[in-house]
């Protein structure tokens, strides 16, 4: 099998684990797209080059991680027009998701309203243990995984991923507190 | 709010984590990933820095080009002007020439 076909087969096989960790960072579905394709054309660059040291996936959910992280920095400076566009995009996603949920739309959007302040809360817990519970929580990850592609230790891993519910529980006491 | 009711409302929010809404790649994410990637190759093979001295390079002949063709349009005109001048002058000389010549002949006679 060519380097062109692997590549190829590696694509279908993880393409839709790279979209959903970049949208565990974003938060929008474009968004989160458009950085899975630079995952894969950055992998594609490096793809000769990847000599295994660490598993296919971890490789290609590092890559993921950093690009995102990229992403949301370019994000932060852009703020002003990105927060134009997130709002209309959160306001499609949100149509989005009332109609995908099999509940009523009361609950439906009771349900939209808490997943936003998670999200929310998400953005402002420190990087290391947002990147650590977003693996866990979008991808499913194992600590072994996560400590691989944050090269650190599985316990590091475990106390990154506890500390983040931590800090996620109190900023929406905090929230919760002030309403 | 009261303090149970926050501790509850955290609670009930903390428990979406394990149920957060996924993300899939759409249908057209392999074709637009080999579309880029194939314009990278492209680029690869070609890079941006020899396309830009090859499009100086045109630039440059261009210019050349039309400096050449000017001079030797006006080269060629002065010379094809200055021949027509010559022609006419001996033409006219001739013609009056000739007329003396014959007058002459006339006188002569």
């Amino acid at each position: 099998m060519n380097n062109k076909e692997a590549f190829r087969q590696m694509v279908e096989e993880y393409k839709d684990k790279v979209v959903n960790t970049c949208y565990g960072f974003v938060h929008q579905k474009e968004d989160a797209e458009d950085i899975a394709q630079d995952v894969f054309l950055e992998a594609w660059q490096s793809y000769a080059k990847f000599r295994g040291n660490s598993s296919l996936s971890t490789w290609l959910y590092r890559i993921a991680v950093n690009k995102s992280l990229d992403a949301l920095r370019k994000q932060k400076t852009r703020k002003y027009i990105g927060l134009f566009k997130n709002l209309l995009q959160l306001t499609n996603d949100n149509t989005a998701k009332i109609k995908n949920h099999d509940l009523d739309p009361l609950q439906a959007i009771e349900r939209n309203e808490r997943e936003q302040l998670l999200l929310d809360a998400l953005n402002k817990i420190p990087q290391n243990q947002r990147i650590a519970i977003t693996l866990s929580k979008f991808e499913g990850l194992s600590t072994r995984e996560i400590a691989a592609i944050m090269e650190t230790t599985e316990s590091a891993a475990e106390s990154l991923m506890s500390r983040a519910k931590e800090s996620l529980r109190k900023q929406l006491e905090n929230y919760y507190k002030k309403i | 709010m009261g303090t149970n009711n926050y501790n509850e409302e955290t609670e009930k929010t903390m428990q979406l984590l394990d149920s957060l809404e996924k993300a899939e790649s759409s249908a057209y994410f392999s074709t637009r990933l080999e579309a880029r990637i194939q314009k990278l190759e492209e680029q690869k093979s070609f890079p941006m820095e020899w396309k830009l001295t090859m499009k100086y390079a045109l630039f440059i002949m261009i210019i050349a080009l039309n400096v050449i063709a000017s001079y030797s349009y006006l080269k060629g005109d002065s010379i094809s002007s200055s021949s027509k001048r010559k022609s006419m002058i001996e033409e006219v000389s001739s013609m009056y020439f000739s007329d003396n010549i014959s007058s002459n002949t006339v006188n002569i006679k």
